[in-house]
């Protein structure tokens, strides 16, 4: 097994300008929703008033994960997302009066997403290399987790998922890497502390990754029991411990009533094969991951082991969950964080393969790209609220009200077929959305849906601002993005 | 080692998802159904700490109806609709299998404060009116005074003619609110309302 060690230092900051600058040129202009606005404003509390009450920035449809105890809404989750928006939310406050619409929060909030997105592209780049693929396979791959899978999508909304995938991403490098040690050293040292650092941060990001995190630990028994010393466990398990107090203090704080159970069968359905969730669906790439599995498991078997164990961890914690789909949001949010162990698996395995095969890869991600186009564009809370008028037009307006996510499983009501159908209809400016919609077959008599017209704007943030600061700010997030990139390929070529 | 350092972490796991026994408790959790016309409540009735099996039943206020005809109202989830311009709710009572038996009450009306006090004396009675209340208050209901930095204060709703309805709650200025401005909300059911204007008690 190879040591993991860093990407070269020449590279890593040119790689992180190069996605940043394009994550942040395509930031969202719709406001946040769903969780993103529960950390939010969680963020804005702590920053405004020094608590946790989020009770004057919305109630419990528009903040989800929050309850009510002693006179506060507070949020049951999210605390490490919040966490990690509490200097976007500083700017905000401070801006108040200078920005009154908000312009620059919105700006700060994506570029917190972006920021971390870019930075698990890196982590993604260097680990690559130091598994030995070359210079120009590992920055293909790097920029497909980024840019041919939904991880694109959160890399503009901060709900915490990129923070859990860069996490979750760093805590297995480590893991390895503590494996991997021969002897008991410094470095062994720095490799359990950086593991344990991360469960605990883990933990407190995204509580539903508790169980991938013991796997983990688990993992690192199994591999080194006979060599473990006290040192390198408790530099793994006090962090870990650490995280987990906090987690029970703050849902202790907050009155957090226990987390609800649903059918986990229904969620793994609804994660890995349903027309609106499957990650295999959103991220195509990732079709490749079982057969690369497979091919792991004969050359770098415990590698292999961590991959699986991780990922059967994080999809049933996800599908056990009422919210299993982790709506409104693009793709299945609570698989994302493993897409970089998959496609870990799949650069590794796939790298020495015949060229033929390299072009199924090559159309695959080809195929994501063209896939998280219609995500990014229009707003996934919009494309909800269609389906919400649909099913209210139809006459049975409580069908799908005890579970809406049943539509998911509904292909004619797919987000990937109902994303790419609005902005057809946005681009060409066609109202008749009565005309051939993708659920025709359920409805003989769709209904017209004019008035959704003023809500079907690009999610893209330059739309709302004023010309010239907009063509500036694009403009130099160009450059930065062409110099980087100008950079990065000099850089690579003389490597 | 590892071994012996796993186990407290696991039991510390097993704390956070709740595996710890609790004493029994139920709660509605109630939200009106997008895009529906006239509105439908969709109502969930969560029971926690009972000796299983449970026994649900739901009570209905005069004028509401369940969704579907003569459906059982005995299922942990249930969709109804409200009369319209008339206060309405929904009481669910759970029953253990050793008889332990819990209510809760959930209006089904938008929570809002129409009308708060701005300024008050310690003791004084401080009438909140608005909508959404609900017809009794569930544990941890109640008026509350909520400082900008510091603790929340519950009013007093043990002090003589405090009242709770569905359209208006009265409760007492306790001592320790003395000579701040605090924000007045309701709490019922796990939905809360707050009063635009902040409340100033008298030093």
């Amino acid at each position: 097994m190879t040591k993991p060690s860093g990407a070269p230092r020449h590279v890593r900051l040119p790689l992180f300008v190069l996605v940043f600058a394009i994550l942040t040129m395509v930031a969202p202009a719709a406001p946040l929703a769903g969780i993103a606005r529960t950390a939010a404003s969680t963020a804005r509390a702590l920053v405004a008033t020094g608590t946790l009450d989020v009770a004057p920035y919305g109630d419990a449809v528009t903040l989800p994960s929050t309850v009510v105890r002693d006179g506060r809404r507070r949020a049951t989750t999210a605390l490490g997302a919040a966490l990690a928006l509490v200097p976007a939310e500083a700017l905000a406050v401070a801006t108040r009066t200078l920005d009154p619409q908000a312009r620059i929060a919105h700006a700060a909030e994506a570029a917190t997403a972006a920021a971390l997105v870019s930075l698990v592209c890196v982590v993604f780049f260097g680990t690559l290399r130091a598994d030995g693929l070359g210079a120009r396979t590992a920055l293909f791959f790097a920029l497909a987790l980024v840019f041919a899978t939904p991880l694109v999508w959160y890399g503009r909304v901060p709900d915490g998922t990129a923070l859990a995938t860069l996490l979750l991403f760093v805590a297995a490098r480590a893991a390895r890497a503590v494996v991997s040690a021969d002897v008991v050293g410094p470095a062994d040292r720095r490799a359990a502390l950086a593991l344990g650092v991360s469960l605990g941060a883990l933990v407190v990001v995204d509580p539903t990754l508790l169980l991938a995190a013991l796997v983990l630990v688990a993992w690192c028994g199994l591999h080194r029991f006979d060599r473990l010393g006290a040192t390198v466990a408790a530099r793994v398990l006090v962090p870990l411990a650490a995280g987990l107090t906090i987690v029970a203090v703050h849902r202790w704080h907050v009155g957090a009533h226990p987390e609800p159970h649903g059918e986990l069968l229904q969620g793994l359905d609804g994660l890995l094969l349903s027309t609106g969730k499957s990650l295999f669906l959103y991220a195509p790439i990732v079709m490749l991951a079982p057969p690369a599995i497979v091919t792991l498991w004969r050359t770098r078997r415990a590698e292999a082991q961590l991959v699986l164990a991780v990922a059967a961890a994080v999809l049933l914690a996800a599908a056990e969950r009422p919210d299993w789909h982790g709506d409104p949001t693009w793709g299945p949010r609570r698989a994302v964080p493993l897409l970089p162990l998959a496609l870990e698996a799949v650069a590794l395995a796939w790298s020495t393969r015949a060229a033929n095969r390299r072009t199924l890869l090559g159309v695959l991600t080809a195929v994501g790209i063209a896939l998280q186009t219609p995500g990014i564009m229009i707003s996934p809370s919009t494309y909800l609220s269609v389906v919400t008028d649909v099913r209210s037009a139809t006459g049975a307006p409580a069908w799908f009200a005890e579970v809406p996510s049943e539509c998911h499983f509904v292909p004619q009501f797919s987000p990937l077929l109902g994303h790419a159908w609005l902005l057809s209809h946005r681009v060409r400016g066609d109202h008749h959305f009565e005309v051939n919609p993708p659920y025709l077959l359920l409805l003989s008599n769709p209904p017209k849906l004019e008035h959704i017209w003023p809500k079907l704007f690009f999610d893209w943030f330059a739309i709302g601002w004023t010309p010239l600061p907009a063509i500036a700010w694009l403009a130099a997030l160009a450059v930065a993005a062409a110099a980087a990139a100008w950079t990065l390929r000099r850089r690579l070529v003389l490597a | 080692m590892l071994r012996k350092a796993l186990l407290p972490t696991l039991m510390v796991a097993c704390a956070l998802a709740g595996a710890c026994s609790r004493a029994p408790s139920v709660r509605i959790e109630g939200h009106p159904v997008d895009g529906t016309r006239p509105t439908l409540w969709l109502l969930r009735c969560i029971a926690d700490g009972f000796v299983a099996p449970v026994k649900t039943q739901w009570k209905l206020a005069v004028g509401v109806k369940p969704v579907g005809g003569n459906v059982p109202l005995d299922e942990s989830t249930t969709i109804v609709q409200p009369p319209e311009r008339m206060p309405a709710w929904a009481q669910c009572t759970v029953t253990g299998a050793d008889g332990t038996s819990t209510h809760a009450v959930h209006s089904l009306t938008p929570i809002a404060i129409g009308a708060a006090p701005t300024t008050a004396k310690v003791g004084e009675l401080l009438l909140v009116r608005g909508s959404g209340f609900g017809n009794e208050p569930n544990r941890g209901d109640g008026v509350w005074l909520v400082p900008p930095w510091g603790r929340a204060l519950a009013a007093d709703a043990t002090c003589k003619r405090a009242t709770w309805s569905d359209a208006a709650v009265s409760a007492c200025v306790p001592a320790a609110a003395r000579g701040r401005t605090w924000s007045v909300r309701v709490q019922s059911a796990d939905t809360l309302a707050i009063a635009p204007k902040p409340l100033v008690v008298a030093p």
